[in-house]
């Protein structure tokens, strides 16, 4: 054999081997744990995403939208999914691939939800009647059949649309709109600035379902936390969670309430939002 | 904790300068760190370290832009055609004076927020994040590009595409318009600026060199004092009202003189002073309302920290946390202003550096801004090269038409709040 065959046959062993080597070495080495986000990178579902990482010591994925999301995790081991409701919904409005119930491959580790406050200025008189009235909110639920289930129960309200909680916020400090109506986490935070008059949490006893029925009173952004990873794993990434006082202290402050002991709970969230599109959705 | 303090400050001036001199790496940079990094530190060490980095990024991003063209932030933009016409020399006296004008500013507007926030409770800034305030400006803003153009109709045309494709996750759009702009859903600032000005214009750029540095010596120009403090009070302003503060302070300020150089030095100025007033709603009512205070309260939610009460909690020394935080940020200021006036024989000869080899060290910085940028993109690697082949395009066009594209990046940027104002206009008032 000539000396340079000899060289390159030499060489091509060398990469088979090494090729090898770190094929067994990735083999070997257990996978990272990779949050994936599908919502926006300003919005309060990434916050709750981080605050899963942080707790998990874990990679991010900063989905472009919901289809890419589940994209990446169908082909990312150990990944860790971070499903919200209201994500659900405007995919369905707008025909998204990114269903809940069309993911198969999954352990469900967490499953919560935060309720939201309406709420007005200290000193104003404005409130759910006949009288008309202005209502903040997130553009998504801020829909005609929405805002007509309020005037069938009896309050004579125009819901007008805004970004989110935080614009929601900004505009009823501003006496755009006369009730606001935002995350409860971001609410409690204004002490004395605003005064909430209902919330959508049953628990409370300014329910809103017991002043008005807008189609599902009881709303909350419901967060459903779920992986990929095969069973000992999954175990060991719920107890984690379950176990980190930082992220239990975060469920507190954001007012997130649910349970860690969540297998098949992610059937309500797929029913839940089955009645938010049956009842608010323009369809 | 002094240690820890002063690292986040050292910390924060080091991060602060590579944003502002490095186009691509956002503005909210600092905050993004901070989710990694903020379990380790204590509350008065995040804020130093947050405050310095975004200061330190808007008044280092004037050197970005005026050195090299290419903005280190959106808000240097208004005024890169401006550029243009200046010679090297006349940048680095421009690089003297705007340093002067960001520190002026920066420490005016850290004094007022210091005093707005100690006074607290007794203020009413709500009619500021209002609906008609919003509206008014903002379409004065784009109305203001339409006046001053050539291409009257162009120019239209180009701030009716960028309003068109600014709304973001606004589902009360009409069906048409939010399917048009799903199209184009991840695009970044930056993808855009590559796209309609830096790709199109990489194989005409020239600039006549010589291997004389002594052409290129700084001469220290009488400061206009009255543009300085006009543009602080200007961007001060700006930066109350929601969306974004730095660049709305930035035209206000450049549409308030007419004199080109001075102009600069306004836009540059009221930047600064927009980015401190900008923290004021964060600080005094936990409301933010601009993408680097957004991302800055999701840091605090997980923290599971109050914002409106931590900052007046005690802390060493008898001084508040608000104390703490914005006597540092002072310091940083006056660190910045040092580095950024003393060191302009570096930058002068970064710029004959920069112009000798100009053509493969755009390249360079390109390929570079493509990677940096999609980092922090929302968008997948395909459909980003889709997005900058199309902006490209985009680009040539509007170079074949003669126009600007700075209006079109403004109505893209002021275009998401834009919207919303009208859509809400009309639900409560029509």
């Amino acid at each position: 054999m000539k000396t340079h065959v000899k060289i390159v046959v030499a060489l091509l062993v060398i990469a088979v081997a090494l090729t090898a080597g770190v094929f067994i070495k990735n083999y070997n080495t257990e996978k990272p744990i990779v949050i994936v986000n599908p919502s926006a990178k300003t919005s309060p579902a990434t916050v709750f995403g981080k605050a899963v990482q942080k707790s998990l010591d874990a990679q991010f994925y900063q989905a472009a939208n919901c289809e890419d999301a589940v994209a990446k995790y169908g082909r990312t081991t150990n990944s860790v999914y971070i499903y919200n409701s209201s994500i659900e919904f405007a995919a369905r409005n707008k025909g998204l691939k990114c269903l809940l119930a069309e993911e198969k491959d999954k352990t469900v580790l967490f499953y919560g939800g935060t309720p939201m406050y309406i709420c007005r200025l200290p000193g104003s008189t404005k409130d759910f009647g006949p009288a008309p009235t202005t209502l903040g909110m997130a553009s998504m639920y801020a829909t005609k059949s929405h805002e007509n289930l309020f005037k069938k129960g009896g309050a004579n309200v125009k819901i007008v649309p805004y970004s989110g909680s935080k614009t929601v916020l900004a505009a009823l400090l501003a006496g755009d709109v006369d009730l606001g109506w935002m995350g409860s986490g971001l609410a409690r935070k204004q002490k004395g600035k605003i005064e909430c008059l209902y919330s959508t949490d049953p628990g409370d006893k300014n329910f809103l379902g017991d002043k008005v029925n807008n189609g599902i009173p009881n709303f909350t952004i419901t967060y459903v936390i779920y992986t990929n990873a095969n069973g000992g794993k999954a175990v060991e990434i719920k107890n984690k969670l379950a176990g980190d006082p930082n992220f239990l202290k975060f469920l507190e402050t954001s007012n997130t309430s649910g349970t860690f002991d969540a297998a098949g709970k992610d059937q309500l969230a797929i029913t839940y939002v089955d009645a938010l599109f049956s009842q608010w959705a323009d369809k | 904790m002094v240690v820890e303090l002063l690292v986040a400050l050292v910390l924060g001036i080091g991060i602060g300068i590579f944003t502002g001199l490095l186009p691509a790496l956002p503005v909210y940079t600092g905050p993004f760190l901070l989710y990694q990094f903020h379990t380790s530190m204590g509350i008065e060490a995040l804020l130093v370290f947050w405050l310095s980095v975004y200061v330190g990024s808007q008044f280092f991003g004037s050197i970005a832009c005026i050195t090299t063209g290419i903005p280190g932030e959106e808000s240097s933009l208004v005024y890169i055609n401006d550029i243009q016409k200046y010679t090297l020399s006349e940048r680095n006296s421009l690089l003297y004076t705007t340093a002067v004008g960001s520190a002026v500013a920066g420490l005016l507007a850290t004094v007022l927020a210091w005093i707005i926030l100690t006074l607290g409770n007794n203020l009413d800034m709500g009619w500021l994040f209002g609906l008609k305030v919003q509206l008014v400006l903002f379409t004065l803003i784009l109305a203001s590009f339409v006046f001053v153009s050539e291409r009257k109709w162009v120019t239209l045309a180009l701030i009716a595409f960028g309003v068109s494709i600014a709304p973001q996750s606004n589902y009360a759009l009409p069906p048409a318009w939010y399917d048009f702009q799903y199209l184009f859903q991840g695009y970044t600032f930056y993808m855009v600026i590559l796209g309609t000005m830096i790709i199109p214009t990489l194989f005409s750029y020239t600039v006549q060199v010589t291997d004389k540095l002594e052409e290129y010596t700084v001469t220290y120009e009488k400061l206009n004092w009255t543009t300085i403090i006009k543009s602080s009070w200007l961007g001060f302003f700006a930066g109350l009202v929601p969306g974004p503060s730095a660049s709305v302070g930035s035209i206000l300020a450049y549409r308030s003189t007419r004199d080109s150089e001075q102009k600069i030095i306004a836009a540059e100025t009221a930047n600064n002073s927009a980015v401190i007033a900008s923290t004021i709603p964060f600080f005094l009512l936990a409301l933010p309302i601009n993408q680097n205070t957004i991302i800055m309260s999701g840091v605090m939610d997980i923290n599971g920290d109050l914002i409106t009460e931590v900052i007046h909690e005690a802390s060493l020394w008898g001084l508040t946390i608000l104390d703490w935080a914005l006597s540092l940020l002072l310091v940083a200021i006056s660190i910045y202003y040092i580095l950024s006036t003393r060191l302009i024989n570096v930058y002068v000869q970064l710029i004959v550096l920069l112009h000798k080899r100009i053509r493969l060290i755009l390249v360079a910085i390109i390929l570079s801004l493509i990677y940096l940028d999609m980092q922090t993109a929302e968008v997948t690697v395909a459909g980003y090269f889709l997005l900058l082949s199309f902006f490209t395009l985009v680009g040539y066009v509007i170079k074949k038409l003669r126009a600007s594209p700075v209006p079109m990046m403004f109505a893209i940027l002021l275009g998401n709040k834009l919207v919303w104002s009208i859509i809400q206009v009309k639900e409560i008032y029509l």
